[in-house]
Parts: C-alpha cells; sequence; structure tokens
C-alpha cells in the first residue's frame, strides 16, 4: 500500500467513524441488551431479576396470547400489503391515464401518505365511531360497531391502515410509469396490442421490480405495525387485533415483564429480519425482470 | 367553584345522566323518573355504585388485570368458551407468578 492508499484509507474511516458510533450506540448496544434482557426474568416492582435460559422462549411456544398475536400479525400484513398493491396499481395507472389535474390527485395521495399515523387512526376513530360516526350514517343507521365487533374489528383495521399507506406504492409505481418510453407502447400498437394485453405485458412486467421494492417496504411496516390498532383498538376486542409488537408492549410496560416482553420483541426482530432478507434476495437473483 | 357547583347540581346531572347515559352523582337522581324513563337500567347501577370498592392497593393488580381482562372479554363476546379463557388465564399467571414467588 503506498503512502497514499493510506492515507486515503484513513480519511475514509474518519469519514465512516460517527455512522459507526451512532449506530453502534443506538442500535447494536440497545439490541443486544434485549437479546440479554429476552434471557433472564426481570420484573423490577417485584425485585425480580434472574437469568432464566429460554424459559420465556418455551412459555412463548405455549402461550395462546402469543399464536394469537402471530395470527393476527399475518393476517393483517398479508391482507393489508395485498390490498395497498392492487390499489396503489390501481391509482397510479388511474392517474397516468389522466390528461388534467394530476398534481391535484397526486397531492390528495401525498396528503393522506404525509399524515401522521396517530392521526390517520385518530381520524378513522371518528369514521367508525358506532353510534355518530361517518360511515355508520351513510350507511343508513346500520348501526355496525366497526371496532368493537371481534369479527369486523381486524378488517376496520386493515382499511384504515390501506388508506393511508397505500399512496406510497401508488407514488413510486407512478414515478415507474413515467420512466417507461413512449415507444414501447407505439411499437406494442403497432404489432396490435389490445389495450389488456399492453397492461398485461408491457406495463405490469416493467413495474414488477419497483412493487418488489414497495412490497419489501409495506411488509416490514405492517409486521411492526402497531400506532393504528394501539390507538384504533388497543388490541381488542378480545385481543382480535392485537398484533405481535402490542402485545410485546403490554408485557413491557403493562405488566412490566421487562425478560418477557423482551423476547417477544426479539422475536418480532428475527422476523422482520427473515422476511427481508428473503426479499433482498428475491431482487438481487432478478427473478422479476426489470 | 360555580362550574363545579353547576355541573354537580340536579339539574345538570339529570341532563348528564339523560344526555350521556353517564351515572349521576346524585344517589337521588337513580330513581328520578325522567332519568328511568330513558335509562330503566339506572336503579341497578345505583346498587352496583353502592356496592364498589377502589381497587386493591397492591402491586398484583396491573399484572392481574392486564391478564385477565382480554380472557375475560374473549369469553364475554364468544371468541372462547369460558373454560378455555379461564384456563389460558390461569396458565400465563402461573408463569408470571412462578417467577415472584
Amino acid at each position: 500500500m503506498t503512502g497514499r492508499e493510506a492515507a486515503a484509507r484513513r480519511h475514509a474511516l474518519v469519514c465512516v467513524a460517527p455512522t459507526v458510533l451512532a449506530l453502534g450506540a443506538l442500535t447494536v448496544y440497545p439490541g443486544i441488551w434485549v437479546l440479554w434482557l429476552s434471557l433472564q426474568r426481570r420484573i423490577p416492582i417485584f425485585d425480580v431479576s434472574r437469568f432464566a435460559g429460554f424459559e420465556n422462549y418455551a412459555f412463548l411456544a405455549v402461550d395462546p396470547r402469543f399464536w394469537s398475536a402471530a395470527h393476527t400479525t399475518a393476517v393483517f400484513t398479508l391482507g393489508s400489503v395485498a390490498l395497498e398493491v392492487v390499489l396503489g396499481v390501481a391509482a397510479a395507472l388511474a392517474i397516468n391515464a389522466q390528461r388534467r389535474g394530476r398534481r391535484v390527485a397526486l397531492s390528495l395521495l401525498l396528503l393522506a401518505w404525509a399524515m401522521p399515523a396517530v392521526v390517520g387512526a385518530k381520524l378513522f376513530e371518528w369514521l367508525y365511531h358506532p353510534a355518530a360516526g361517518l360511515i355508520n350514517v351513510a350507511l343508513g343507521r346500520h348501526s355496525i360497531n366497526w371496532l368493537g365487533d371481534p369479527v369486523v374489528a381486524l378488517p376496520a383495521v386493515i382499511l384504515a391502515d390501506v388508506w393511508r399507506t397505500m399512496p406510497f406504492v401508488a407514488i413510486l409505481c407512478y414515478a415507474r410509469l413515467l420512466a417507461i418510453p413512449a415507444d414501447v407502447y407505439e411499437a406494442a400498437q403497432v404489432d396490435g396490442a389490445g389495450r389488456l394485453a399492453t397492461l398485461t405485458r408491457i406495463t405490469l412486467p416493467l413495474l414488477g421490480r419497483i412493487l418488489l421494492l414497495a412490497v419489501l417496504f409495506r411488509t416490514l411496516d405492517a409486521l411492526r405495525a402497531f400506532d393504528i390498532m394501539f390507538v384504533l383498538t388497543g388490541g381488542g376486542p378480545a385481543g382480535t387485533t392485537e398484533t405481535l409488537t402490542v402485545y410485546a408492549y403490554r408485557a413491557l410496560f403493562q405488566t412490566l415483564q421487562l425478560g418477557f416482553g423482551s423476547a417477544v420483541s426479539v422475536i418480532v426482530f428475527a422476523l422482520v429480519m427473515t422476511v427481508a432478507w428473503a426479499y433482498l434476495r428475491l431482487l438481487r437473483t432478478g427473478t422479476v425482470a426489470a | 367553584m360555580a362550574l363545579a357547583r353547576h355541573l354537580t347540581s340536579e339539574a345538570a346531572q339529570r341532563a348528564i345522566a339523560i344526555g350521556a347515559a353517564l351515572s349521576p352523582t346524585r344517589q337521588a337522581l337513580y330513581r328520578d323518573p325522567e332519568v328511568v324513563r330513558g335509562h330503566p337500567a339506572m336503579a341497578q347501577l345505583q346498587t352496583l355504585a353502592l356496592a364498589g370498592r377502589p381497587r386493591p392497593v397492591t402491586p398484583y393488580y396491573l399484572l392481574l388485570s392486564a391478564t385477565v381482562q382480554p380472557e375475560f372479554s374473549a369469553a364475554l363476546v364468544g371468541v372462547k368458551r369460558p373454560e378455555r379463557a379461564i384456563a389460558d388465564a390461569g396458565k400465563r399467571l402461573n408463569f408470571f407468578l412462578q417467577a415472584i414467588r
């Protein structure tokens, strides 16, 4: 290594150091601490603090509430991401086909996306209100207890989430649509492709890669979703909207089981990392051409 | 002071009981004909209110309540059978308490 290379290397290390330090202090250190906590029984108000090995995890394996929360998380993630992709692509295509008012449509979409999750959730809390909510009034007083009925509560929460996050998918897709050159469509027209063929043979395949990216982000967010159900239902009725993160919060801060709650968080972390890894592999292998 | 006097007055408490179905703070109102006409269960509510006791002052309260409440709720709305709900709550409580003992 020449002196110049060594200097460049030192310079690079100095430049990277702040990021490494910040990530270490804010991510790695707390992460390892949570992992360590999850191997303990620790309940500060009772002065309990002892090493317990995998006791917390062993209990989680047979804990019905944990499995119910895992099931709710899976349904919420699949339902909301699927709806968001379908509606997002539809919205992007609709805006792209529009001649006028694109800006207004985009601003309206962004408005929903830019709204803080808690504000959006509060909005839906009023829309869903069993007596005074706009939805029930519009339904002509066929009063449905949207957030209080164990059967409709989860779909209602999913719908609120889709409203807020569908614009994310729509805007990503719209940006990709703008980048598709017009000659591709002209060539298709010359070859006699109809509207449906153009959509399924050209537009959707070209959207593939960006959609995969959007789905990755949305899946990771949905797996960690907390604010929307916390505000709308608090995990109720009867725990039917309790996701893993809400369960972890309850264990950690409502019953102050620091060890047990950490074990739930570690599982959420492992789940999110696995999904992220799988998607990234899919992106890298390039099975979806773009 | 004037606001407190107004809100606790018989007229205001009657309006709150009829309009918002909140339990009045004046006992006489539980038998008030106008209130009972709108909310026939008021008389039973009075019995309940009089039988009420403050929460026990114990560090276990939060743990018990947070563990048992969702199970009772599940049994009430029919998501779980009552036996199952009690068994599930018992299992969790045992796990938590075994650490404390």
